[in-house]
This record gives C-alpha cells, structure tokens and sequence, in this order.
C-alpha cells in the first residue's frame, strides 16, 4: 500500500466532491421550496368545485379592504422570493458550472467486471459462461491472432486474451473466485491508493495556512453555530409552534386561575395580547394600541394609517395560532369553561364580529348594519328565511344586489343537525364494562333556510362493520370529502373549515380525562344546495359521520354516565352543536350460542327483543337532542320576541 | 518530509502541554460558568406560577421585630399576632400546595407532549420542593410557640382555606354578574327601564304594569343562569 497520499493535481476527483454535497442539499430543498408553492391553492376557485361551499372573499365582494390585498401581496412574494431562492439559484450555477466544465471521464480501468468482458450478463448459468468462453477463446486465443499486426497490437491482443481467462477463472476456478469476492480482483489483493480531493500546494504549499484557518472555521465555527442555533430554535419553541414564554404565561394563567371568576373573551384577548408572539414582532406598538386594533378589526372598521392596517392584519393573522396553542393546553388542564370561551373567541376573530352580544349570527354576514340588526330582534339566520321577516330590515341593507349576497351567504352557512348519537363497542350490542367505546355521530348538514327534518331510513344509520371498522371506526370519518375553505372576507389567511369539540364530564363539569380536541374536518356540503321538498324526501340527502374513539375505557361499575358534547365551528357562528349524551355502561347477554346451549331458548326471539329495545332507545335519544338544541334557542327567540311586539 | 535528519529536531519545552492543557481547562470552565449562568438567569426570568406571598412577607417582617433583642418589650407584636400571622402563612402554604398537587399531573403530561419548555416544567419541580420547605419551616415555628401544635394547626388552617374558598366564590357573584351581562350585552337596569317605558305607553298607569315588570325580571334572572 502506498504510504504516501496522492493529491487531486489534475483536478480529476473534487468536482465530484463538490457535485455529490450540493446536490445532497440542494435536492431536498429544492423539493421543499417547490412544495410550498405548489401547496398553496387559491381558495375563490378551490371553493367553486366543492358543491355547497360560499366562494366569496373581500374581493369579490368589493368590500374595498385593499390592506389584504397588500398583506397576501407581501405573504405570496415572501414565499417565492426568500433567503431560499437565491441559496437555490446560486447552488444550482454551481452544479451546473461544475458538472458542464469541470468534469472528466473518469478511469475506470482499474475496475474488474467479469462479467462485462465476457460479455453476458451477470445472471448467465456455469453452462452458459463455459459456452460462450468457448466461443470467445476461439476467436481471440493467440494462435489464432492474423499476422499482419504490429507489435502494440499483438501485445493489446494478448492481453485481451489474458483478461478473458481471468475473467473466465473468477467465475469458475474456486481460488481466484474467492479472491474475486474478497478483493474484488482474480489476483488477490490490489494496490489501493487514498487520495486527498485538493491540490498539493493547498496542503503542503504556502496556502496551508488558509486551508488550516478555513477548516477551523468551518468545523469549529460555524458547525457549532448552526448546531446551537437549531437547538435553541427547538428549544424555544414548544411541539405545537409556540414560543415556550407564550406557553409559560399560559400556563401559569390556567394553573392560578381564580375559579369564581368569569373567563370573558376580553380576558382572553388580554392575556394573548401579552404573548411573545404579539409583544415581540410588534414592539413599537403599546398594548392598549394592539387592544384597540383588534376592537377596531371586530368592528370592521378600517383605519386611516396604512401602516397601522397592515400591522392590524398581521396582529390578526397570529392571534387564531395563538388561540390553538392555548386550547391545547388548557385541554390538558381540563377547563371546559376556557375552551368554550376559547373557541368562540377564534370564531370572532376569523370572522371579524365582536365577541359579546347575542347578534353575532346576523353580524356575521357581509354588508349588514350593525347598528339596524341590534335594535331589532331577529337572531338567528334561520329566521331571515321565513315569510313573515323582511331580511332588508333586519339586516339594514338597502341595495338589492348586495342584499341578494348577504342572503346567499346566509344561506350556504353550513350547519349541523345530530340525528343520532350514542356510544358504541365495535361488535358489541350494549357497551360493556372496561372496554374500547368510541362516539358515533350521524349527522345531516344542513342549509339555514331548510325547515325541519328529513324522515330517514334507520338502516343508514349504521356503520357497516367492516374488518377496518372494527380496527379503527374513525377510519369511516376520512372517507368523507374535505371540508373546503371557510368564507371569511375579512381575515387576511385563508382558513380550512372545521368543528372543533370537546366531550365533557357532567358529573364535575371538566374535559373528559385524556381528551384531546375533537375535530370534524370532513364532511360532504351537498345537502346545503338542496331545495325544501328534496329536503324534506330525503332522497338526495347525505348523512355525514363521525366515529371518535374515547381515550380512556368505559368504566368498570355498570350504570349511566352523563356527558356533554360541545361542537364548535372554527368560522361560523350560528353552527355549533351542544348536546347532552349518557354512557351506558351495561354487562353483555351471554351469547347467542352459549344460551342456546344453556337453555334452549330460541335465537330467533332473543334477537327481535334486543332490536325492538335498541330502536326505542334511540328515539328517546332523537327527542332529548331535538328539545335541547332546536326547539329551545327557538323558544327563547319567541319569548323574547313577544314582549316587544 | 523525505530529508530526515536527526539535527533538525524541534525542542519542546515542557510547559508546551501544560499551557495546552491549561488553555483547555480553562476554556471548559469558562463555557461552564457562562452556560450555567446563562440557565440559571433564563430560570428566573420565567414568570412564577404564584404571585407574591404577601401572607408569608408579613410573617416575616413581624417575626424580625419579635425576635430583635434590643427592640424594648413594649413595642414587640403580641403573642397573639404572631399566631394569627403564622396561622395566615399556613393559609396560603395550604391553598398553593393544593394547586400544585392538583397541577402535578397537567405539569408532567404538558412535558411529555412537549408543551412547555424545560425551563417551565425545571421551574414547577422547584416550586414543590420550595412548597416542601415552606410546610417544614411552618410546623417549625409551631413549634417554637407551643408543643405539638402543629398538628391542630394544620387542621385549623385547612379549615380555614376550605372557608375562603367558598367565600372567595360567593363574593364573586356580583362581579360575576358585570362580566357576563358584557358578554351577552344584557343591561338588566337599563332593558328594565325601556319595557317599563313602553308598558307605561301602551298602557294607561294601574297595578297591572308592576305585575308585567316583576315577571319580566324573573325571566331575566333564568336567562342569566342559564347563560
């Protein structure tokens, strides 16, 4: 083996170098950069496909908030033109430089392929090798070489021959076969040389110094900086994004929280307004300046001060991250209180209407007064279908034009009706003690402006029992499409509809134990653009699911256990569900075999009894949701409406 | 390389390594320093999960006073003040120590999902072994009063924490009130007057309308529980 190191002088091996590291980094970021542009679809059109979804921004309803139009201006360019494009120009030059006119052939001719100079394939049989030596030592064996060559040529033929055989022997002969596999060539071990990919006058030169000065500074500078760097940044940030300051001033506020206290959304908002987040990236603005833009932004009003607008946005833009940050701590605290609040709060935001009062449904809608809507009665968008409201009135819009959006809105404002909900044991006809429960929902979503309630075949009302169901039953929940983009005119982002919820205990008013956030992200909106009649047959209505496995077993004593069920959406107000549900924890029947063996009974009986029980009990179940969600916000428009008239 | 020769031998002085070493050592201790400092500033600079201790703050200024030796008897606290301040102290150590035993299973589930930074989950351990020490120091100066207090004491302070917990949600309700009637824009004074307003208009003034306002306010007050 040489002793001594062989440099790169010719320049033969570093492009390779410097080739196989910048596309090492290059690829993946590239890739990454790409993917972000791609990503980001355009949610006006995105919307128009999905059937039943409101494709409506601030733009297309002239809503003259040229502000958004700036911050999505600035939010796009950033996203194209960042730090990342030109480390991804000026890297891809490199490469394309380097490999264009830097590079040479390189010499394989120290490589030994058997195979390759034989000539066949490398999955040839013994058989077929000797044939084809044979064959090929006929033609090149040296007696048979013509005599006019000159002397190089013979030699280059000899040679030839000499590479044949051995190419034949490392695949037949047992000793230079094992020298082969071991060392990679038919005469044993090889001379392996180790080269250095630079130039000798960098290593041994005058030059040395700089190489000595940049290795330092490449190994004991900047690898230890970027390293620290990235650990910091992991540091500083919690699993879910936010600043682990934001994180402790939340905690700390759920931890010595002064329960007889009120959370109101003002409350809230002054504790986000004291985030990292908020507090950091705008400093030059004071708190009570960062209150009042948020007023003024659930107001929608606009502010004179381009900058302060434009800071408004971006203001408006982290508070929902920060709302989700805190819901999911305050989840594990298992304050139901502060994550109702929570949630409402993001919906104000999202939609730009003030968190108080009971208008909000109205509120919500493009266009409208708020000073008309509040002094009259109305509430709720269901009622601004009926006959005997004037929906100009109610909202105080006076052109017709504008007047027929804010209808259509209203209109397309999803909501969802319970029809059945009950907790249920995959392969189980009563939920035992200590097992694997999950929540069914079956649910319709459902238009404002439709009446009533289908009358729906029972049998839809159940899951089919497939193997993956009973693997996973909220593996139903995703076969279902996306919920499209929420409409929200006044939010500078583009937000994905969903429900958020939570399950609570009643027994102590807290999150079940272990919960995480519900989340119903999918749902078909086909329902929305259906008329009253196909509404009421019930024909073309879609029935949407949602299975969500509980987290801890059911419990061990058999009985009822109350629960509430809270679903929030995260854009809409109007929408959400809360209903009240009871566990009930019930020892199986034997089963159907054993009792036929125990006592004869015939199965036939059993099985109708079982039916008959379950059938009226989810029609108990019907009625109880029915009276607690519909009738009773209803009720209360009516008794409230009576006075005044 | 290649011209080897015994004469070009480079001497080394022998406090060549050391210095190596010392420069080394050095360096370490310094990061060391620095970085512990460092942790150590970003520990406190977390907020604490507890405001001031004013209870425990006043106990000490009094005990200060008590046992000054050269401060004349007569304008030493009494006895009595002493007790009533330690028992205040033992108060407020119960009520904390009851939130972080509650708070001990969210603290440890946040960590493991990586909710909170290390800092605050390093800043709670802290807070329950200073809690620890609080409790100790307490029954200590039980018992510099009286043999064997401490174990009626505790049983008094609990009690009396147990009572200021209610009373502290009792007397909430009336602010209770102002906060939610700004949640759902609910003036009960002001919407009161207006029905009466319009009842005295469409109405000529008799018994009748009194009866109207009075029902009116009961539905106000289920509205308000509900909400």
């Amino acid at each position: 083996m040489a002793s001594e190191y062989i440099y790169d002088e010719e320049g033969d091996v570093w492009p390779y170098f410097v080739l196989a590291i910048l596309t090492f980094i290059l690829v993946p970021l590239t890739v990454k950069y790409l993917a972000r542009i791609v990503s980001k679809s355009d949610p006006v059109s995105y919307n128009k496909s999905v059937k039943g979804s409101i494709s409506d921004n601030h733009d297309t309803l002239k809503l003259n908030h040229n502000s958004i139009k700036t911050f999505q201006k600035a939010q796009t360019s950033d996203r194209i033109l960042n730090k990342t494009l030109v480390v991804l120009i000026v890297g891809w030059a490199v490469v394309f430089y380097v490999a264009t006119n830097l590079t040479k052939l390189a010499d394989m001719s120290g490589l030994f392929d058997p195979y390759e100079i034989l000539g066949i394939s490398s999955s040839a049989s013994d058989k077929q090798i000797k044939s084809h030596y044979r064959k090929m030592s006929l033609k090149f064996h040296p007696d048979k070489m013509p005599k006019d060559l000159t002397e190089v040529e013979k030699e280059a033929f000899e040679q030839a021959y000499i590479r044949l055989t051995k190419a034949y022997k490392a695949l037949t002969d047992e000793v230079t076969r094992e020298n082969y596999l071991k060392f990679g060539h038919p005469d044993g071990r090889q001379d392996t040389t180790h080269g250095i990919a630079l130039p000798k006058f960098l290593v041994e030169g005058k030059f040395s110094p700089f190489m000595i000065v940049f290795y330092f500074i490449l190994v004991g500078v900047l690898l230890p900086v970027m390293v620290g760097s990235w650990w910091s940044n992991v540091k500083s940030h919690t699993s879910k994004g936010l600043h682990v300051d934001t994180a402790a001033l939340f905690v700390k506020y759920l931890t010595d929280k002064n329960p007889g206290k009120v959370i109101t959304p003002f409350s809230l908002l002054d504790l986000l307004c004291g985030s990292h987040e908020i507090k950091h990236d705008f400093n030059h603005l004071s708190l009570v300046q960062i209150k009042d833009l948020l007023t003024e932004y659930m107001k929608r009003e606009t502010n004179s001060d381009a900058k302060l607008e434009l800071d408004k946005l971006k203001i408006v833009n982290v508070v929902p991250k920060l709302i989700v940050g805190f819901i999911e701590i305050a989840v594990v605290f298992r304050q139901s209180d502060v994550v109702l609040v929570a949630l409402d709060l993001e919906k104000s935001i999202i939609q730009a209407v003030k968190p108080t009062g009971k208008y909000k449904d109205l509120l919500q809608l493009p266009y409208v007064d708020p000073q008309v809507v509040e002094k009259q009665t109305v509430k709720k968008l269901g009622k601004l279908f009926t006959k005997d409201v004037d929906a100009a009135e109610v909202l105080g819009i006076k052109d017709e034009v504008k007047l027929a959006k804010a209808k259509e809105v209203a209109q397309k404002i999803a909501s969802l009706r319970i029809i059945q909900s009950e907790f249920v044991v995959p392969g189980e006809k009563v939920v035992p003690p200590v097992s694997k429960a999950h929540l069914s929902l079956k649910f319709l979503i459902k238009s404002p402006a439709l009446k009533s309630c289908p009358d729906l075949n029972p049998d839809l009302l159940k899951d089919e029992e497939t193997i993956e169901y009973m693997k996973d039953p909220s593996s139903i929940n995703s076969t279902q499409p996306q919920l499209p983009f929420s409409y929200c005119p006044y939010f500078p982002n583009d937000i994905v509809n969903s429900w958020s919820g939570v399950l609570i205990n009643q027994r102590d008013n807290k999150l079940v134990e272990g919960s995480s956030i519900i989340k119903l992200t999918n749902a078909d909106l086909s329902n929305v653009s259906l008329d009253q009649d196909a509404w009421i047959k019930g024909n073309n209505v879609v029935i949407g699911t949602l299975n969500v496995p509980l987290t801890q077993p059911t419990p061990q004593a058999v009985g009822t256990y109350p629960f509430r069920l809270v679903l929030k959406n995260n854009a809409y107000f109007g929408v959400d569900v809360d209903l009240p549900l009871f566990l009930e924890v019930k020892h199986p029947a034997p089963s159907a075999i054993d009792k036929d063996k125990l006592m004869g009974i015939s199965k036939k009986d059993e099985d109708s009894d079982e039916d008959k029980e379950e059938e009226t009990e989810n029609d108990d179940d019907d009625e109880s949701i029915f009276t607690d969600i519909n009738t009773d916000t209803e009720d209360e428009d009516e008794d409230e409406t009576v006075p005044s008239k | 390389m290649d011209e080897e020769n015994p004469q070009s031998q480079i001497n080394i002085s022998v406090f060549t390594p050391i210095i190596y070493l010392c420069i080394l050592l050095s360096c370490f201790i310094a990061f060391s320093v620095i970085y512990r400092r460092r942790r150590v500033n970003n520990l406190a600079k977390v907020v604490p999960i507890f405001e001031e201790n004013h209870s425990a703050n006043v106990y000490a200024f009094l005990n200060s006073q008590y046992s000054d030796p050269e401060l004349p008897k007569d304008q030493k606290p009494h006895e009595k003040v002493m007790k009533a301040a330690l028992l205040r102290r033992g108060v407020e150590a119960i009520r904390r120590s009851l939130r972080l035993k509650e708070a001990e299973p969210v603290y440890k589930t946040l960590y493991q999902d990586g909710l909170i930074g290390d800092d605050v989950f390093q800043q709670f351990n802290i807070q329950l072994k200073l809690q620890e020490l609080e409790i100790n120091e307490i029954v200590q100066q039980c018992e510099s009063f009286k043999k064997n207090w401490a174990q009626s004491f505790f049983k008094v302070a609990q009690e009396i924490c147990f009572n200021e917990a209610l009373r502290r949600r009792l007397y909430s309700m009336s602010e209770r009130k102002v906060d939610l009637s700004e949640v759902w824009e609910y003036y009960a004074d002001k919407s009161e007057t207006e029905v009466a307003k319009k009842i005295d208009s469409i109405e000529p003034p008799s018994g009748a309308s009194g009866v109207e306002v009075s029902s009116s306010k009961a539905k106000k007050n289920k509205n308000k529980k509900k909400a």
